[in-house]
């Protein structure tokens, strides 16, 4: 009988001490909620593939940080214990030291979780860059270089940023969190990411699955807004083919905009300055190693911390506010404002280059490379199936790129001060 | 905050009366926002179109001057007699064109019998792309 008390009290201390009386305590429904949303987007990724490269670790890192006692992103702490009321143990095993008071303690310290330490890659600014680093090794500027006009159409898709900052004042955010909010408009998962570690780090958690939910999204938001603003004319358009860009073109062009971007704007230069030096490594051909390493094994390691660590800043007490909902809200509103801007300045070239230019390839001056170009040519093929608009779309989505990168700049000199 | 920034000259004009209203803020942010992208994107077609003009001139010469001086090197080797391409006098096509093209067709059709009575070349829209380039373009694109 004695036997038996024993085991059972062990499986009662065991159940005490695991995380399934956590989700019953207190909040831990919250939790409860936040495990079906990781597993929702988890299905999205694997079921329907939705951008799952990225949103399969944040899904799996909002699953682990929110399961109860997992203490994968625990804080560091320490805390200092007279020595009198130590035990022998701790003593042993921190040892003693002796504070200006003259008293001696045992600091005993507790090291935090493993995704706490990958996550200072992000608090810090780093892994947004580095991935910066291998997107610009893995892009073509050919398109942008051969009709710098793109850079027109990269700029207007911008807009809905700074209108959408708007709205997140009205809506009574504070303007650091304003200025995140809005750069979901750029369509650009890094850039948020890098924007919202700067400037409101609390809110990294919904505005990253906010921003890639929309990126996975945009086949779906974009079409809608190009038919709604283009006439069948328009879209019909077909472009004559780009001319040819010669290798020194290709090389200069990232030392060009680097210069240029980081004099005039210089809280832009790490992540332009990353974009373009993958770029160049590319397009140099002398550093081909590196520039592999850049575009795989580098990208593939920090897109697997980054995901991970951003899903693991969405905790329930942070991520189920009304404030998640209005943040989701704005940030279509952004993404759509900016394909419409986009679309609109594209119909302006259309009227202005009598008839040379087909205004949907402004839709792709929101970045989300390479999506938004396809959208523009699958769009336009609808229309005349002849038409292979991919190509200059291209270069108004490379183009998007660097004004989202620019448009972070200017949200960080302004508001990160 | 703001006025740490803006005196830097990009909007002297805002420099004045700043406040940290909502109002105040709103304006500002998104004024100078759209202002400065627009103003570097735009430095950025400027500096391309004046750079590409100057590399385009460059190449453009430095192919004038290579034909110059193949042409010179032409005229003052001996002629070679280059193998004239078997194309029929009356201008009409060659009979391997003609079976390249039937073989295309019969590709196409299948199983389908046919007969060619008649080629021509088509006319082409002038700034639209052969239907080689076409179907370049379509073999590379097909995944998307």
């Amino acid at each position: 009988m004695e036997i038996l008390n024993s085991i059972w009290a062990s499986i009662l201390s065991i159940l005490n001490d695991s995380g399934l009386l956590g989700l019953f305590e207190g909040d831990g429904w919250k939790n409860a909620i936040m495990i079906g949303v990781a597993c929702f987007l988890l299905y999205l990724a694997i079921g329907r593939q939705f951008e799952p490269l990225l949103l399969l670790p944040i899904a799996f890192g909002m699953l682990l940080v929110n399961l109860p006692l997992s203490g994968v992103m625990d804080v560091p702490t320490s805390e200092f214990i007279p020595l009198a009321k130590a035990s022998a143990t701790e003593i042993a095993k921190y040892g003693q030291v002796v504070l200006p008071d003259g008293q001696t303690y045992v600091e005993v310290t507790h090291s935090g979780g493993l995704l706490y330490y990958l996550y200072l890659g992000v608090k810090l600014g780093i892994y947004p860059p580095l991935i910066f680093l291998g997107i610009g090794a893995m892009s073509d500027f050919g398109p942008l270089i051969a009709n710098p006009k793109s850079f027109i159409l990269g700029a207007a898709a911008q807009i809905g940023i700074f209108f959408t900052f708007c709205g997140a004042i009205l809506l009574g955010f504070p303007s650091n969190v304003a200025g995140s909010i809005a750069i979901i408009g750029g369509a650009d998962g890094p850039t948020a990411i890098y924007v919202t570690s700067k400037l409101a780090a609390n809110y990294l958690g919904p505005i990253a699955v906010a921003a890639y939910s929309y990126m996975a999204l945009v086949p779906i938001i974009q079409p809608p807004i190009m038919r709604l603003l283009t006439t069948k004319k328009e879209r019909a358009v077909v472009m004559t083919q780009l001319r040819t860009v010669s290798k020194t073109e290709k090389i200069m062009f990232p030392i060009i905009v680097t210069i240029v971007v980081a004099l005039l704007l210089p809280s832009a230069a790490p992540l332009v300055g990353m974009l373009m030096l993958g770029n160049l490594m590319r397009e140099s051909g002398v550093v081909k190693r590196i520039s592999d390493a850049a575009q795989n094994e580098l990208m593939n390691i920090v897109t697997i911390f980054l995901g991970t660590t951003v899903g693991a800043t969405a905790r329930a007490e942070v991520f189920l506010t009304a404030e998640t909902l209005m943040i989701v809200g704005l940030g279509l509103a952004a993404f759509c404002l900016g394909t419409a801007f986009g679309v609109i300045f594209g119909k302006l070239m259309y009227i202005f280059t009598g008839g040379k230019v087909n205004p949907l390839i402004g839709s792709a001056g929101v970045s989300a490379v390479p999506m938004a170009a396809r959208v523009s040519q699958k769009v336009g093929q609808e229309e005349n199936p002849s038409n292979y608009l991919l190509m200059h779309a291209l270069g108004p989505n490379v183009a998007g790129v660097i004004g989202s990168a620019v448009a972070a700049g200017v949200l960080l000199a302004v508001l990160g001060k | 905050m703001l006025t740490s920034y803006l005196p830097t000259g990009i909007l002297p004009c805002f420099a004045t009366e700043l406040s940290d209203s909502k109002g105040m803020l709103m304006a500002v942010i998104t004024c100078s926002g759209i202002l400065i992208v627009f103003v570097i994107l735009l430095l950025l077609i400027f500096i391309f179109y004046a750079y590409g003009g100057i590399i385009r001139a460059f190449t453009a010469s430095g192919e004038k001057k290579a034909a110059a001086a193949e042409k010179a090197k032409q005229a003052s080797a001996a002629p070679a007699a280059a193998p004239a391409p078997q194309q029929p006098d009356d201008g009409s096509i060659p009979t391997e064109i003609i079976a390249v093209i039937a073989a295309a067709v019969a590709a196409v059709s299948g199983e389908k019998k046919y007969a060619v009575k008649k080629i021509s070349r088509a006319q082409r829209q002038s700034g639209t792309r052969t239907a080689w380039a076409s179907s370049g373009i379509y073999e590379n694109t097909r995944p998307f």
